[in-house]
């Protein structure tokens, strides 16, 4: 990648990696090394955004004008490259590449004025309250609803796989406000401010790794002010769509991040016998497989870099965007599933404590394996969130029926 | 060979099935985990009554008189209840003491154990030997009349009230040679013997064992010297075969029961079930589990007349078809449970985790599959 980098943008590799080695503290390295899903440890996550908003970059993609770096692409580019040869964590995508976009292209001056520099700085972390017990595939069928009163709406219902309720202090939320016509019809988006209102009650969801990541989120005649609503009244499915198509193209580059988890994995396998004598990254099978995988995330780049000169809302880009989340939450299954093969059975001890960030405690077995097992049972995940690929490959299909 | 009759068989069947029906429901099991770290003594007192610690043994031995192929329907029946206690690993224990006609304490412990008053744990594999039971590094040197044990057992399936740990060790021969390897029953709290424990994934307890140094009598050796690869690889066969008939009985009731949601559940007006393309990964989820079924009903059957080396080859071709087809299975049954399926709260998620284990222990479906071409290619 590096190898034939113009001087000017070498320099510029040079002065993030420097910036990073000066900033990331042990704490902020750990809690890196100690992910095992799309959403990092929370306060050092928070932590690491902080300090890349003094340095103006926590939104790298945004408009400059609200925000953002100013990066071309390779620049953009070399910046994840570097967080991930750190190994930082990566921000939480639901502020950052959900609701800030949508509140950049949607919201009013006053919304855009109140919201996005909490969003920039960290001071303020969004949760995406879309899915409900019996809406999930169906979204457009959600009916947690808000009835106007006065210069109020009044909210009753409830969300669930809310990922993060629990550490938000903000919420984006759809809810319904309109009766008859379409599902679609009759949806509102709420930017709701206040989470420590009596009537909303966050309960957190153990996941299969046996910690909490989503939470259901219930809502007892909580009122909020009109002026919550971004977009038109009822016109939220627009909204939601428009940030949808974030959330599946990734505010990231996938194919950094995965890179550096094949990049574990190989050196996994260096050490890690075949049982015959030998050492798995000898082994054919093993070498076809890592190589298949690789391609896999190259071809994935390329269709991100196609992705990211799309204007988003334009008629390619939502298939393109389930194309995306298609092809990189199947490679990161499968990579997480050479991972678990690599590591073999010191993978299935659960390690808890070891992978909490500060507890002190030693992993049992190599520290490269601890977390393969966890990002495995997470990852089963990422085919089912943001959409199914069910979902996006019927979306893929009506396009090409049209 | 088997010498039970049908009777008898379908009996042990009735007696398993009534157990995870009766006392095993997913709370009941849940509770089991808090209170006894998913070993309870009740329970392993059931299990002696009932007689399945003792199916796979001659009546002199104080068994049943049955072979390992009896054990399966035990097996299938905890594999839908998600047993955790160590029956198969207390199992293998047992049957590498009868294996070898241990004397003295070895014998008394395998009368413990089929009584169901005393358990022993096998420590097999190694940090780098994959499952591959033959590949030893750790090493029997020998001191006065006796040995000294030193190197490191991983992925040990623990027994909470084990007394006993047989470990293998070579005195002699290079890393993965068949001969030179013996087997030692040792006790767990000897000087020198360093357990580490830890919960497994899927409920189980497990433990990495380093003997330091471990200073063992010529009594403790169970084997001829430097032979102890063919009841080594015995018992590794025929714990693989049970491990795919638990691997049969988890599939088969995430079948049932993605089947049975995708009823239920509704989306878009209609039960998730209408979808086709749904409709078509349930097909194949039956045909690779109703496969893995099948082939494991071919393999018990050509068991008993298979020697030691047949039988390692068909447990081969049994764990390398597991891995394909438990993985798609429990992959599917979360996929087809959406968000639901990712919660701990759900049964779903801890047949998954279960399968996953079953996957990566006793070697994996690459490991078996490059073992299987090392036999093509002989
Ligand atoms: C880890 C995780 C994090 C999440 N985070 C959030 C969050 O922060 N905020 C939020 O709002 N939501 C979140 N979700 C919820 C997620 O968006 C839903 O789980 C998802 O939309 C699927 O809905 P469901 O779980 O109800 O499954 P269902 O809709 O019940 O789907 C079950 C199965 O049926 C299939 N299916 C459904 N309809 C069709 C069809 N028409 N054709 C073919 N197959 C179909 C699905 O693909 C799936 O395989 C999260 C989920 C997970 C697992
Ligand atoms: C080599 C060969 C030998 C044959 N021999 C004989 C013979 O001896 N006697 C005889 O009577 N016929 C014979 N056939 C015909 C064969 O039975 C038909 O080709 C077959 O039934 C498919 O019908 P079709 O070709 O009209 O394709 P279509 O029915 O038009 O199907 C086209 C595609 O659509 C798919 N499809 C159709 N319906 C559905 C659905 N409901 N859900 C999902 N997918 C669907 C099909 O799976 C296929 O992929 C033969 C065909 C071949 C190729």
């Amino acid at each position: 990648m590096a190898i034939h980098e113009p001087v000017e943008l070498n320099t510029f590799r040079h002065q993030i990696r420097e910036f990073i080695e000066q900033h990331a503290d042990d704490e902020i390295l750990e809690a890196g090394r100690k992910t095992t899903s799309f959403f990092p440890p929370f306060d050092q996550v928070m932590k690491w955004h902080r300090i890349l908003h003094s340095q103006g970059w926590s939104a790298i993609r945004w408009p400059e004008e609200y925000g953002g770096a100013g990066w071309d692409v390779p620049r953009q580019l070399i910046f994840e490259e570097e967080c991930r040869r750190a190994g930082v964590p990566l921000l939480l995508p639901q502020s950052i590449s959900m609701v800030g976009p949508a509140i950049i292209h949607y919201g009013t001056d006053e919304q855009k004025r109140k919201h996005l520099p909490g969003i920039l700085s960290g001071e303020n972390f969004w949760a995406q309250g879309y899915s409900e017990p019996n809406a999930g595939s169906d979204l457009a069928s959600l009916n947690c609803r808000a009835v106007r009163d006065g210069d109020h709406y009044v909210i009753n219902g409830s969300k669930t796989w809310t990922t993060y309720a629990h550490h938000a202090n903000r919420l984006f939320l759809l809810v319904r406000t309109g009766g008859a016509g379409k599902p679609q019809q009759g949806i509102s988006f709420f930017l709701i401010e206040d989470l420590t209102d009596p009537g909303i009650e966050i309960r957190p969801i153990i996941g299969l790794d046996g910690v909490p990541e989503q939470c259901d989120v219930f809502f007892t005649n909580v009122r909020v002010p009109v002026d919550c609503c971004l977009g038109e009244e009822n016109d939220g499915w627009s909204v939601a769509k428009y940030l949808l198509e974030h959330e599946r193209g990734g505010g990231t580059s996938f194919a950094t991040t995965f890179r550096h988890e094949l990049a574990t994995i190989r050196r996994l396998a260096g050490r890690t016998g075949d049982g015959f004598g030998g050492f798995l990254a000898d082994d054919p099978v093993f070498q076809d497989r890592y190589v298949r995988l690789h391609l896999e995330v190259d071809t994935l780049e390329a269709t991100e870099e196609v992705f990211a000169a799309m204007e988003k809302g334009s008629p390619e880009s939502g298939p393109m965007s389930s194309m995306i989340k298609i092809t990189s939450m199947e490679t990161i299954q499968r990579i997480t599933e050479l991972a678990i093969d690599v590591a073999g059975t010191p993978s299935l001890a659960l390690q808890l404590a070891a992978l909490t960030v500060d507890s002190g405690v030693e992993p049992i077995g190599d520290e490269d394996a601890l977390t393969l097992m966890p990002k495995y049972l997470n990852n089963r995940a990422a085919s089912i969130f943001g959409g199914s690929n069910e979902i996006q490959r019927n979306i893929i299909a009506k396009t090409l029926l049209r | 060979m088997s010498t039970l009759n049908q009777e008898t068989r379908s009996m042990l069947e009735d007696s398993v099935n009534r157990f995870v029906q009766g006392e095993y429901s997913f709370d009941d099991r849940k509770r089991n985990l808090k209170e006894h770290q998913g070993q309870s003594p009740d329970h392993w007192q059931t299990f002696a009554e009932m007689g399945w610690l003792a199916i796979p043994f001659t009546e002199d031995q104080g068994g049943l008189g049955g072979d390992i192929t009896d054990t399966l329907g035990v097996m299938k029946g905890f594999g839908r209840g998600l047993v955790t206690e160590p029956y198969l690993g207390v199992l293998a224990a047992a049957r590498l003491l009868a294996l070898t006609r241990a004397q003295g304490d070895g014998a008394e412990l395998l009368a413990g154990i089929l009584s169901g008053e005393r358990q022993a744990v096998v420590a097999s594999e190694e940090p780098q030997s994959r499952g591959n039971p033959l590949a030893v590094a750790t090493r029997a040197e020998p001191d006065g009349n006796g040995f000294r044990l030193s190197g490191e057992k991983i992925a040990v399936i623990h027994s909470l009230n084990a007394s006993h740990v047989l470990v293998s060790a070579r005195s002699n021969g290079d890393y993965t040679d068949h001969e030179g390897i013996d087997l030692f029953l040792v006790e767990l709290d000897s000087p020198g013997v360093d357990v580490t424990r830890y919960p497994v994934i899927d409920g189980k307890q497990g433990a990495n064992i380093a003997f330091n140094g471990v200073a063992v009598s010529a009594a403790q050796r169970l084997t001829d010297e430097g032979e102890a690869a063919g009841v080594i690889l015995q018992a590794h066969s025929e714990s693989l075969l049970m491990l795919a008939a638990e691997a049969v009985g988890i599939m088969e009731t995430l079948v049932k029961k993605t089947v049975a949601y995708t009823r239920t559940r509704k989306q878009f007006g209609v039960a998730l079930a209408e979808f086709q393309v749904l409709q078509h990964r349930m097909a194949e989820m039956y045909i690779e589990t109703t496969s893995l079924t099948n082939l494991l009903t071919q393999t018990a059957h050509r068991w008993t007349g298979a020697d030691v080396h047949q039988q390692a080859i068909l447990a081969s071709k049994l764990k390398a078809r597991l891995g394909q087809a438990a993985r798609y299975v429990g992959q599917q049954a979360i996929q087809l449970h959406g968000g639901i399926g990712m919660t701990d709260e759900l049964d779903i998620g801890h047949y998954f985790k279960r399968l996953t284990s079953i996957e990566l222990q006793l070697g994996n479906a690459e490991w078996h599959r490059k073992r299987l071409w090392r036999e093509h290619a002989a």
